[in-house]
């Protein structure tokens, strides 16, 4: 009995080996995630991102002379280079006094030519409503389309009031051409699935499917199994 | 069977319960503000100049996201609503710092879906007073909280960043 015992316990064993080394090992490295700044790194492995089921955001661009701002996902793009996130929709852009003003949902967000981020408008600033539109008017003045309401700029953008004057002329999204789609399209996709979040779904099994949870039950079962006939054989032995 | 079923019922609940508590807006600022000074100045700037953005820089182990950095000033009381990030996104933490240091120090929105315990009042408590050493840390220990270490260390140091903006609004002042 003790010989058939441990004949199946080494058999276990060999086969529970290779699930050994995978859990310990990627077990390991989630445990030191954070130090190893897994959360902010990201798969931008082509294939691995398909088999995700990753697609791309849809993108919106608007044109500024030689530049372009656009958004897809959460991110805000100048030409191409992401500049900021949590950022949820883009409703414009322009240039005023050698800045990029930008409306999103709920601010203005004010850069140089080279993406960095100066500031941003809030309603804490002064800013009367969340802007949907922005515009240059007759006059030169930055002017934002509120819900209710078209709002003029009277002072570096923190001083506004109602606009009354010829129709603004509201920016409109232009057409994403093909390169800058290209690049937008690997930084957005390459930022949807963590390392941390690829290592806990190989860890659990679920990267390989639904069935992929099983195997890893399985794997669990078979150590099971091994910790209680180990244990069986020591007290035989003894 | 019965019991099986309410344990499993109870503990997605829990899983769904923890989650919502996770990300949130726990207060807006406009009401953070409001709260300090009852009636809000009016905003005002702080440029991080060269020196000033490095000073900013060896705090955060980065630059901060914008370079110029809005607050509110009534006296020798200032009013901070800053943002850093925890594990993956934006922490926004509204400050309060006085002539003794910081005098409130509360999470105003967290967007992650772990390490959310920052939000509670013991925790923001025991910012009070501290102040900035000649290295610019803080001069009191802030506890750990498991599970949200890396929360801890945004606020934490985003807290030094009020501390050394509110000594440079205010050097020549008070």
């Amino acid at each position: 009995m003790a010989a058939k015992l441990h004949k199946w316990h080494r058999r276990i064993g060999l086969l529970a080996s290779t699930f050994i080394v995978f859990l310990v090992v990627t077990g390991i490295v989630i445990q030191h995630s954070d130090e190893l700044g897994l959360p902010t790194k990201f798969l931008t492995n082509t294939w691995l991102l398909n088999y995700y089921g990753i697609q791309p955001n849809p993108i919106v661009t608007y044109q500024l002379n030689n530049q372009t701002v656009s958004h897809a996902g959460e991110h805000l793009y100048l030409s191409g280079k992401p500049i900021t996130d949590d950022v949820e929709k883009l409703f414009g852009a322009v240039i005023q006094n050698d800045q990029i003003i930008i409306a999103i949902s709920d601010s203005l967000i004010i850069t140089d030519f080279q993406g960095n981020l100066i500031d941003q408008i809030t309603k804490l600033d002064g800013l009367s409503e969340s802007p949907l539109g922005i515009a240059i008017s007759a006059k030169g003045t930055t002017v934002v389309r509120g819900g209710t309401k078209y709002w003029e700029s009277t002072n570096d953008l923190f001083n506004w009031q109602e606009y009354s004057g010829p129709h603004p002329q509201w920016v409109a999204p232009s057409i994403t051409l093909p390169a800058l789609r290209q690049v937008i399209e690997t930084y957005d996709m390459g930022q949807q699935i963590s390392l941390e979040r690829f290592l806990l779904d190989a860890h659990s099994g679920r990267v390989f499917g639904k069935y992929g949870i099983y195997v890893i039950d399985a794997a669990a079962i078979l150590l099971l199994i091994l910790a209680l006939t180990g244990i069986r054989l020591w007290s035989v032995r003894k | 069977m019965r019991i099986q079923l309410y344990i499993l019922v109870i503990s997605i609940t829990l899983v769904f319960a923890s989650q919502s508590l996770a990300k949130g807006v726990y207060q807006t600022p406009e009401e953070f503000l409001s709260q300090t000074f009852g009636t809000a100045p009016e905003p005002q700037r702080i440029t991080l100049s060269k020196d000033l953005g490095k000073e900013v820089k060896k705090i955060l182990g980065h630059r901060y996201k914008k370079i110029r950095v809005p607050y509110w000033q009534e006296g020798c009381r200032s009013a901070w609503i800053l943002e850093e990030i925890g594990k993956e996104r934006y922490i926004t933490t509204g400050f309060v710092v006085n002539g003794q240091g910081l005098e409130k120090v509360k999470v105003l929105v967290f967007r992650e879906s772990r390490g959310w315990e920052v939000k509670h009042d013991f925790f923001g408590k025991q910012f009070v007073n501290a102040k900035l050493t000649e290295k610019n840390k803080l001069d009191k220990h802030i506890d750990n909280i498991t599970g949200a270490t890396m929360s801890v260390d945004a606020v934490t140091n985003i807290s030094r960043m009020a501390l050394l903006l509110h000594d440079h609004v205010t050097k020549d002042s008070c």
